[in-house]
């Protein structure tokens, strides 16, 4: 499995809740929810302020962004994406396609307040309960260094996983998911490939070539 | 001047109706919400409901030889992209975007995977969730079934049902 940002947590909810269903797991861009919460500073609250602004209490966030949604959508994709050409017109004609309307704009705002809420209490009870990821996980993070400063650690989501995976993985573009990057790709096919990945947390994570 | 004026006076009028209208609207739809929309006039949102059709053609051009299926379940329609033999790959988008946003790596992992890609739940041409408090995104039902009678299975154990882990049945 391979998930990107939102997707990404989605993913790491299932390693949680169903492990036997997940092989190996990619993970993009993501520390868990609860850590990115809890870690909370001025630096992740300017440059990610959809995370506090679309959790307000409906309608505000949802009629804000519904007075220009493409003007908003663009701020976030080009405020998110680091590398010139990563988009392609075709790709963010189809976001634009896909966001600027009402059901769109409420029920993200609504994944949000899901993640801030009953997404936070699963993470809680999780880690009360010392559940971990047990599958090989593969963490990608975007290369900027101050975007990974921001998003997390991979020791944020190495506490996560049972320390079975590979290492993460940094000199990566941003916005990894839409490049074919040869680092990038080749590392989640070598992840999803190999079919026997050893178990101890004493072994010294793996390094892809 | 003078039809200046008389212009901007219809106007006025006419934005002070449509606030009535929005805050009405606004009220109707958040009960939580009437004290702040009544003292302060909203500008009306001229969105659609939903997002227009797929163009089809653009669809096979960033996805070439990808099938779209549906996944339905009891909460939701997911739509879902799916190319290859192999070893099943599901990605998972992210925030704001759709499936897309693998257009340039689903085809070259279809070569040797069977890749699916949905659009989670609230995004892209998926059902919208209908009510508050729902876990973190692509709820389908705890028999999701697949795009084939091969897939079904891998769906059930692939997808999170969506229970809170405590009281899942599906749990493993």
């Amino acid at each position: 499995m391979g998930a990107h940002d939102r997707g990404a947590r989605v993913a790491h909810r299932l390693c949680l809740d169903s492990p036997k269903s997940v092989k190996k797991v990619c993970l993009m861009d993501i520390a868990p929810t609860l850590t990115m919460y809890r870690q909370t500073n001025q630096e992740f609250a300017t440059k990610y302020m959809w995370w506090f602004f679309l959790i307000q209490a409906a309608p505000l966030p949802e009629h804000l962004i519904g007075l220009d949604p493409q003007y908003y959508l663009g701020d976030i994709l080009s405020g998110l994406n680091k590398t010139p050409g990563a988009l392609t017109p075709e790709a963010v004609s189809e976001y634009v396609r896909c966001f600027c309307c009402t059901s769109t704009i409420h029920a993200t705002c609504e994944d949000f307040r899901a993640a801030a809420d009953i997404g936070l209490e699963m993470d809680e009870a999780d880690e009360r309960a010392g559940n971990k990821i047990v599958a090989p996980v593969h963490v990608l993070w975007g290369a900027k260094k101050q975007r990974r400063a921001v998003v997390g650690r991979p020791r944020d989501l190495a506490g996560e996983s049972g320390l079975n995976g590979y290492r993460a993985r940094s000199r990566l573009r941003p916005f990894s998911p839409r490049r074919t990057s040869r680092g990038n790709l080749r590392g989640t096919a070598a992840l999803l490939r190999h079919s026997v990945i050893r178990r101890t947390t004493q072994e010294r994570p793996r390094r892809l070539t | 001047m003078r039809e200046q004026n008389s212009a901007t006076t219809m106007n006025r009028r006419e934005m002070l109706k449509l606030s009535a209208v929005a805050t009405l609207v606004g009220t109707a739809a958040f009960p939580d919400k009437i004290q702040a929309t009544q003292t302060v006039a909203m500008k009306p949102i001229s969105l659609p409901e939903l997002p227009p059709k797929a163009s089809e053609d653009l669809a096979a051009t960033l996805f070439p030889g990808f099938v779209q299926t549906e996944v339905r379940t009891s909460g939701a329609t997911i739509p879902v992209f799916h190319k290859g033999d192999g070893p099943p790959v599901l990605l998972l988008h992210g925030y704001p975007e759709t499936h897309v946003t693998w257009h340039k790596v689903a085809p070259r992992l279809a070569e040797r995977f069977s890749v699916y890609l949905p659009d989670l739940r609230g995004y892209g041409d998926s059902s919208r969730s209908a009510r508050r408090r729902s876990p973190p995104q692509l709820l389908v039902s705890r028999n999701g079934v697949g795009p084939g009678r091969d897939d079904a299975s891998f769906w059930a154990r692939a997808v999170p049902c969506g229970c809170p882990r405590s009281r899942c049945s599906r749990r493993t």
